[in-house]
């Protein structure tokens, strides 16, 4: 079970451009039926496409900025984009149909709490990159490297229990208050 | 197995719309390119590039307005229903009619109540915040969608397996069921972190 972004802030930007558009023309044809001035000028409008032809700059312009557009929105609904959820493995007796995701979030904070339960281990930041997991953790002490190695061993023991379909790696950096 | 986009509204619908829309912007903006370039000329003859984009003079025939009325309130309505839309990422769910074999009798459920009593039974468990279960698709091909929010040190393994070997048991014999397919999202949180740090 993997989940992708879902173009809510591309998706919420066109349907407010579109209803603008949208209220703007019924708004400014009510008007024009009433006989007011539209807030559209269409009179205006119409002039000025009368003066313009189809090789006038202004008129390219405008279609390779509707193209552009164009092809930044095509993108944006293909391109899938960084997972949000990551797909778990499959439970040796779990019932054939169960999909079962952790979000990327959940598993920065489940490593992060493995990483800082270490001793030794004041705090401890995790990154989630690619099929990577880096954990760096800060020691008040020096940095052993029997610390690293507790701190690696936590986080695979923690990236066990969760056991996401496609094995992470992890890498661990540790700093210290003192140099040894 | 979920279906992917009914499990994670308004993901498909949003991709849709925005590939439509780019492809109408795209041919469009195409469109006055080759036909200003003098590029449609070719296939469409009579297309003049240095004729103006409309004819002095145009008179707006009485029926326009209205037309134009219509149309954008009905885009308006639509462009309104799919901002609604952002908002509604729960899977939808419905009422299920359980029959009740030879005696002819029916009973109705709504989904959602099957759907609380399972969460309830998972919120049961311990290491877990939180837990909402829906229940969604029809009785014949039914898809449970579970979201479980467990604390940061919780066995997920464990939870896992006690959700499939006590909750999903639990609710198939509720719904007179052999099996459920079932989704399960899973959410460790960390704002509220109660977690023993060593020092």
């Amino acid at each position: 079970m993997i989940r992708r972004p879902r173009r809510v802030v591309p998706a919420t930007i066109v349907a407010l451009v579109l209803l603008a558009a949208a209220v703007l023309t019924a708004w400014s044809c009510v008007q024009v039926l009433l006989g007011q001035t539209p807030i559209v000028p269409f009179a205006a409008l119409a002039t000025a496409a009368a003066g313009l032809t189809w090789t006038a700059v202004p008129v390219l312009v405008a279609a390779g900025v509707l193209g552009v557009v164009g092809i930044v929105l095509i993108v944006v609904a293909i391109v899938p984009g960084r997972p949000t959820v990551l797909a778990l493995a499959d439970r040796s007796w779990d019932h054939p149909q169960a999909a079962a995701g952790a979000t990327r979030r959940s598993i920065t904070s489940a490593v992060k709490a493995a990483a800082s339960g270490v001793s030794g281990v004041d705090r401890a930041s995790v990154a989630l990159s690619g099929r990577i997991v880096t954990a760096t953790v800060h020691t008040p002490l020096r940095a052993e490297p029997e610390l690293t190695e507790q701190v690696r061993t936590a986080v695979a023991a923690r990236l066990d229990d969760i056991a996401p379909a496609r094995p992470l790696r992890v890498r661990v950096r540790t700093t210290a208050a003192r140099s040894s | 197995m979920a279906t992917p986009a009914a499990a994670n509204r308004p993901a498909a619908l949003n991709r849709t719309l925005l590939a439509l829309i780019g492809l109408l912007l795209l041919v469009a903006g195409a469109a006055g390119l080759a036909s200003g370039l003098g590029q449609l000329r070719s296939v469409l003859p009579g297309l003049d590039p240095s004729a103006p984009l409309l004819p002095a003079g145009v008179t707006v025939l009485p029926w326009v307005p209205w037309v134009a009325i219509v149309a954008a309130v009905v885009v308006g309505l639509l462009c309104l229903r799919w901002l609604v839309a952002q908002a509604l990422r729960r899977p939808a769910t419905g009422t299920w009619s359980l029959r009740q074999g030879a005696s002819g009798g029916s009973t109705t459920l709504p989904a959602d109540a099957a759907g609380d009593a399972v969460a309830a039974d998972i919120e049961g468990y311990t290491g877990v915040r939180k837990a909402t279960a829906t229940l969604t698709g029809t009785r014949e091909a039914p898809l449970l969608q579970l979201e479980v929010t467990t604390e940061e040190n919780t066995p997920v393994g464990a939870l896992r397996d006690r959700i499939t070997a006590h909750a999903l048991p639990r609710l198939c014999a509720a719904l007179d069921l052999d099996d459920m397919p079932t989704s399960l999202l899973l959410r460790v949180d960390a704002a509220r972190s109660t977690a023993p740090r060593a020092r």
